[in-house]
């Protein structure tokens, strides 16, 4: 499955454009981040890959459909999209309850089984009959990618899924990944934690003013760290450091 | 003045109902007037419930059982304040949408509303307002709409209305979280110039803000103190963490640091408090 996007424009207000211009093309089975400033589009993105927005001008095409075209409940069985902030779409009464939602909302024929092995993949069996919003908003964070990946979908996108959690739910995280991407899932990733990514992922886009400023893999990136700058990439210390000292 | 923010902890505890686990199991420790400390640990460690309790949320809110006391600029709160003590303690929340007030139309009056708010003079409330965006590095934002931010710029302007008013202690629940790579270099620069006229503690899932800024770093797993002391201890201790936190990228770069190296490595190593 692939997602395209092609010419892509975005204004929430006649006149100011966020996004301009963008073209790209994600492929069966890769993990793409996406970096760049605070307020730089990247949530926006996001928003506009599984219909929620619909672009100003240029189109988008997931699986072949027309995302301007095409309804989001009908989007919604080749796409997820995961929000920055779990209380956003948090809505179920208890965690399994949230796990099973959209599994079954897109019609999984053997959505017991899939939710029963991400229950154990994300390691929530003790939590699964509390209400989401007894849980620690790491684990909440959690709770929404678990969701996700119940869902199967063929191509999935999170909004910062690693922000706020720890070694062990990280560490979690990425297994899930690692299992989507030997699965052929496409996975598209907002997020400034490039030490958690970098090593995971097949391509790095610079978002800035709008526009893709950069694109390559993570080694070519890693190497052009003065020029990444200029678009508020900043590698963190450890990575620095981790250069400076060999 | 002396030990006017001070924050002493003696023997705290606390459960949020009879029959839950201790979410802090007596915890002691003494962050000097002044300073900056970390406090680290996994998920469910208890570092939300400490600043809570620090700043009187807990107290003013929950009706969980606690034991011990908590000193805070000189005065003895047992087991911890019963009130907020805003704007004497400042807590920025860890989900900035909560911390935003909603009743304001732009990021500026939202920032202008803290200050209105601890009854500054009227004609010090635009310019401290200006101030501390210039100071976050987001001067550009004053007149967008609080709502209309992105996760980043939100949890930035949340971290602004906290610090305008300037607290003497500063409690801050993991402000990085969202932020780009340039505005955490901005939020580190920013804590740094706040330390002497305040003490600042704040919760890091990572350890670059911690390594960087923090003087003190306090480890937590389970409501229990698994670590307090200098930075340079904790720098020297890293693997007895790496159970807890995700130290070993650490451990290599500080292993490599206390060796003989370039003048460039010796300046960071310094930095960090290994040498």
């Amino acid at each position: 499955m692939t997602i395209t996007l092609d010419k892509v424009s975005f204004s929430y207000s006649p006149g100011i454009p966020v996004l301009r211009d963008i073209s790209f093309t994600l492929r069966e089975g890769e993990l793409i981040l996406i970096v760049g400033r605070n307020g730089a589009g990247k949530s926006t993105l996001l928003k506009l890959l599984n219909g929620i927005l619909k672009p100003t001008s240029g189109e988008i095409s997931v699986a072949g459909l027309r995302t301007a075209v095409t309804p989001t409940s009908e989007l919604a069985k080749h796409i997820c999209v995961t929000f920055q902030n779990p209380s956003d779409q948090i809505f179920a009464s208890t965690v399994r309850e949230e796990i099973e939602f959209g599994s079954k909302n897109i019609g999984r024929a053997n959505a017991e089984a899939i939710v029963e092995n991400t229950v154990q993949l994300f390691g929530l069996s003790r939590l699964t009959n509390k209400h989401p919003y007894d849980l620690l908003p790491a684990q909440r964070k959690l709770l929404t990618i678990a969701s996700a990946v119940a869902m199967e979908t063929a191509a999935l996108a999170f909004d910062e899924p690693t922000a706020g959690l720890s070694k062990d739910e990280r560490l979690t995280v990425a297994r899930a990944f690692k299992s989507l991407l030997a699965k052929r899932h496409t996975i598209v990733i907002v997020s400034h934690d490039l030490q958690f990514f970098l090593p995971l992922c097949n391509r790095v886009f610079v978002i800035s003013g709008g526009e893709v400023k950069h694109e390559s893999g993570p080694g070519e990136f890693l190497g052009k760290a003065v020029v990444l700058r200029q678009w508020g990439v900043k590698f963190p210390l450890s990575y620095r450091l981790q250069k400076l000292v060999g | 003045m002396e030990g006017f923010m001070e924050i002493a902890v003696k023997d705290l505890s606390f459960h949020y109902t009879e029959s839950s686990d201790a979410a802090l199991s007596s915890l002691t420790f003494t962050i000097p007037s002044g300073s900056c400390c970390a406090i680290l640990g996994p998920t469910g460690a208890g570092k939300t419930t400490l600043l809570y309790a620090l700043s009187g949320a807990l107290g003013a809110y929950s009706s969980g059982l606690g034991t011990g006391s908590v000193r805070i600029g000189g005065e003895e709160f047992n087991p911890f304040p019963k009130n907020v003590l805003f704007p004497r303690v400042g807590l920025a929340l860890q989900e900035p949408h909560v911390q935003i007030s909603g009743l304001r139309e732009t990021v500026l009056e939202e920032i202008q509303f803290t200050l209105e708010n601890i009854g500054l003079d009227e004609d010090l409330v635009e310019s401290g307002a200006i101030d501390i965006l210039k100071q976050m590095g987001i001067l550009h934002l004053a007149e967008r709409k609080p709502g209309s931010l992105s996760g980043g710029e939100m949890q930035r302007v949340a971290l602004a209305s906290l610090l305008v008013a300037r607290p003497p202690i500063i409690l801050l629940d993991e402000p990085v979280t969202s932020i780009d790579g340039p505005g955490c270099l901005t939020l580190a620069r920013t804590i740094v110039s706040f330390k002497k006229k305040s003490t600042v503690l704040f919760t890091d899932t990572g350890l670059d803000l911690s390594l960087s800024v923090a003087d003190w770093i306090l480890v937590l797993t389970a409501g229990h103190q698994l670590f307090f002391g200098e930075k340079k201890l904790f720098l020297q201790n890293l693997q007895s963490f790496s159970e807890v936190l995700q130290t070993h990228t650490w451990e290599s770069i500080s292993n490599k640091l206390l060796l003989p190296g370039t003048n460039r490595q010796r300046r960071f190593a310094r930095a960090l408090g290994i040498q």
